[in-house]
């Protein structure tokens, strides 16, 4: 038997509300199988659980409590244990025969209720001073000792209007980062205007339907990640322009021989050339946590996909390398469609190595992109345009795109990431390969 | 299938694409990159369900013919089955 | 006088002609309305309020009596159950103390203890709060005592509108409703739209629209606080005015509704601050309203003390609009 519970979905992701069961007590559960849908800061999240086992207890009801990240939400048993309830024998115990009188322990002399009052305030007996009769602990002597060892009032505790705390919560928003306008000191909703990323001039948003705006959920979100990345990662940025006509030349090609709906964007051959590469370079691929970075064999591409109306997620394409071109398309094809639909995988929110972000469709012609925290590097695409390019000494008119690579500092130096964009190069001008 | 018909499938498709743009604000004959905001995918998908609901293949060097609205109906129309 | 301008769609006339004529209306309506009270017939009421009545409907319905008023107004218990709709008029609050155990263990009960079988449709009218220098045993406002009673109505109409429509209402409901007149708007001059008409008793309105504070407020403190208002609305601050108009039962729903939007409260209320009337209405929102609060609640009541007979002294005991303005600052934090 064991517990399952709300896993992180991802990096900053403090809590989330089970909205949906999509299973129930007695069903068999298949490694990888979807088991609920959560509601996070980056819009609802399906719960994949890793393991085959069967539903014993469904511990939490659907809604839209949120609960920590830890909170036990369901009990399993694995799939071979045997079906009926698993007996736990009740311990022999001689029952107390009437009258019997309790030996107090050695040490301390305490009557029952005094010790029950000591057990309901979390106190340790063996710490309290006794000065009642006969070296025993009175009710005072407890009492004594909650207020010597509790911390002192209002530490810890964040003045905050009612109003304030329902904003910070329903909008992830850390209380502790606002500064209070008001002489009393005292939080009020206009303070967590800042913290809320809101557009210079607007009003905070006030009442209005309680509850959750998602679109200022995710924002909040968004903002919470940036500012860490600019607070905590020493970013370089290296910049390379690529020759593009190779592959779409190819591209071109291979999109003739097929349906449409088989055809593959340039993007893939991007996101494929960019995983590829990383698999040389692990140092550019991985977490930095707590002062040491780990490397990941698997490159899981972030992709990073704007919404319609306001709002960016950068789920993973799972082990992006080993994918062939054709797969990488459908993969991201349905990764857009999913994350644009709100219907992404805990899975792929959690476990990005690494990030690519391309707005060529957008018209810009150089990124400078932002590392996703607790990532170490982010790779930006620009837009293909047709360019003078020098090719064996004579001027040429190219497809090009401004390649851009931002790294952690701390992790790698600027070689390393010039190496990896030479080899992005490299794979582009081999699209066959890919 | 008449222009009406296939300019109807047209935004029935691109509603399922990009569900907060208003059909009667689009220009049948302004370029749809200067209108909306689609990306390649987006675009690509666009072709895609068009294909699918019209049953007319659009090979890659005809996509160019799909930059506004009546661009897109008029190739459907002329390569429709009936 | 009462002016009626053909041409305009509204009357110009004061508080107490509003109440005369609120009256007068009653009475030729129905011939079970009488008025009964101290003074009201002869002398023409102690407000003149009652002026000319005693002329027109004679002495049997416009009735003057003993100085004594837990008789009359047993009195007019009694010709309530009796199937009459007296109006009985008690001078002030201070004195219906007198009659408490009529209207409280007589007039509310008998409904209840009868199991249903007896309705006593009573309307007793007072006069309340202070301002006119009649010293401490004169100056009571205990409208909210009242409010706190199962079995009566309580209404207190603060405006020229209310004053002339609320009686009806209140006349037609068969239990006993106590209405509150604030002393000092009698001689209040105010508009009223010559189509205006019947008036439920049991809803606050928002007299003033505002959007960074609610102020809740009734009787004789809407006007001040709709002073306060203006005046805030000078320094920039939105203040929205809720006038109670009913103190039981009170509109729960138009007082939430009004600080979900605003996020603040101030209470005006002329009676004294402990465990009054105010203090009703902040729980009311800290149970239903507690996650709409951006700031703590503040209330602007009698001072407690007995109301003092200096005129400076008066003023000081009871709201006023600077104090009003200062607690809205207080509220909104600047």
């Amino acid at each position: 038997m064991s517990e399952f519970v709300l896993p992180s979905l991802g990096a900053d992701m403090d809590d989330g509300a089970l909205v949906s069961w999509l299973v129930g007590p007695g069903d068999a559960v298949e490694r990888g199988q979807i088991v609920a849908e959560v509601e996070t800061d980056k819009g609802i999240i399906e719960v994949e659980c890793w393991d085959d086992v069967v539903v014993e207890e469904l511990l939490v009801e659907a809604g839209d409590t949120r609960l920590a990240v830890g909170t036990p939400i369901a009990r399993f048993r694995s799939a071979d244990e045997s079906g009926s309830a698993a007996q736990t024998t009740v311990p022999d115990e001689t029952p107390q025969r009437q009258g019997t009188v309790e030996k107090p322990a050695a040490a301390q002399r305490i009557t029952p209720p005094v010790r029950h009052l000591a057990h309901e305030l979390g106190v340790d007996v063996g710490r309290v001073g006794a000065t009642g009769p006969g070296g025993s602990v009175t009710r005072l002597d407890v009492k004594r000792e909650v207020t010597a060892t509790s911390a002192p009032p209002g530490n810890g505790r964040v003045k905050a209007s009612p109003l304030a705390r329902r904003i910070a919560a329903d909008g992830g928003l850390d209380l502790a980062l606002a500064a209070a306008s008001r002489t009393d000191g005292l939080l009020v909703a206009a303070d967590l205007a800042g913290l809320a990323n809101a557009a210079p001039g607007t009003k905070p948003r006030r009442g209005g339907q309680p509850g959750v705006d998602k679109s200022q959920a995710m924002r909040s979100a968004i903002a919470r990640s940036m500012e860490r990345s600019k607070r905590e990662i020493p970013h370089y940025y290296l910049d390379m322009r690529m020759d593009l006509h190779r592959s779409l030349s190819w591209l071109e090609e291979f999109n003739d021989e097929r349906s449409i709906a088989d055809r593959i964007l340039p993007a893939a051959l991007l996101l494929k050339a960019s995983a590829l590469a990383l698999t040389e370079f692990g140092d550019l691929n991985g977490h930095w946590v707590d002062g040491v970075f780990h490397h990941s064999e698997i490159v899981n591409l972030g992709v990073a996909v704007s919404l319609r109306g306001g709002g960016l997620v950068a789920p993973a394409i799972r082990d992006a390398a080993s994918l062939t071109l054709s797969e990488m398309m459908e993969a991201l094809t349905d990764l857009v469609a999913r994350a644009r639909a709100g219907r992404l995988r805990g899975s792929e929110m959690a476990e990005q190595t690494v990030t690519v972000t391309n707005l060529g469709d957008r018209g810009v012609d150089r990124t400078f992109p932002v590392i996703v925290p607790p990532q170490v590097a982010i790779i930006g695409f620009g837009r293909v345009v047709d360019s003078p390019f020098v090719v064996d000494g004579e001027l040429e008119v190219r497809p090009i795109v401004h390649t851009t690579l931002a790294a952690d500092h701390r992790v790698t130096d600027g070689h390393t990431g010039g190496l990896l964009l030479l080899a992005i190069d490299r794979l582009l001008q081999e699209p066959q390969q890919l | 299938m008449t222009t009406d018909e296939a300019k109807a499938t047209i935004f029935e498709v691109l509603d399922g694409i990009a569900p907060e743009v208003d059909a009667a604000t689009v220009e049948h004959d302004v370029e749809l990159d200067e209108q909306l905001d689609l990306d390649s995918m987006d675009f690509l998908n666009w072709l895609i369900g068009i294909s699918k609901a019209t049953g007319v293949d659009i090979p890659q060097r005809d996509a160019s013919e799909f930059l506004t609205i009546d661009g897109a109906a008029a190739y459907v129309v002329s390569h429709a089955a009936a | 006088m009462t002016v009626i301008d053909s041409r305009d769609a509204t009357v110009t006339l004061t508080y107490r002609e509003a109440v005369r004529e609120a009256i007068r209306d009653a009475m030729l309506q129905d011939d079970r309305v009488f008025l009964m009270g101290e003074d009201v017939g002869r002398y023409g009421g102690c407000y003149a309020v009652s002026k000319g009545l005693i002329d027109e409907f004679g002495e049997e319905r416009i009735r003057d009596t003993p100085l004594s008023e837990s008789g009359f107004v047993g009195a007019g218990i009694g010709a309530a159950l009796g199937g009459m709709r007296p109006i009985v008029e008690v001078m002030t609050v201070n004195f219906s103390l007198l009659a408490l155990d009529q209207i409280v263990n007589t007039a509310a009960l008998l409904l209840h203890m009868s199991g249903g079988q007896f309705n006593v449709p009573i309307v007793i009218r007072m006069a309340t709060g202070a301002g006119r220098q009649l010293a401490a045993q004169h100056s009571h406002s205990l409208e909210g005592w009242y409010a706190h009673v199962p079995g009566l109505k309580v209404v207190a109409p603060a405006t020229i509108e209310d004053a002339r429509w609320m009686l009806s209402t209140a006349l037609a409901d068969p239990d006993p409703v106590i209405m509150f007149e604030h002393a000092a708007m009698y001689g209040m001059s105010g508009e009223m739209a010559v189509d205006a008409g019947p008036v439920d008793i049991n809803t606050a309105r928002v007299r003033r629209i505002g959007e960074d504070v609610t102020i809740v407020t009734h009787g004789g403190s809407l006007w001040k606080s709709l002073e306060a208002a203006d005046a805030l609305a000078g320094r920039g601050i939105s203040a929205e005015v809720l006038d109670l108009r009913s103190l039981r039962p009170l509109d729960t729903d138009a007082i939430i509704g009004s600080v979900a939007k605003t996020h603040r409260l101030v209470v005006v209320d002329e009676g004294w601050k402990t465990a009054g009337l105010s203090a009703e209405i902040v729980a009311l929102v800290t149970e239903h309203a507690m996650w709409e609060l951006d700031a703590p609640v503040r209330r602007v009541c009698g001072i407690e003390v007995p109301i003092p007979y200096a005129k400076h002294l008066e003023e000081a005991s009871i709201p006023q609009v600077e104090g009003i303005v200062a607690a809205v600052h207080d509220v909104v934090g600047s």
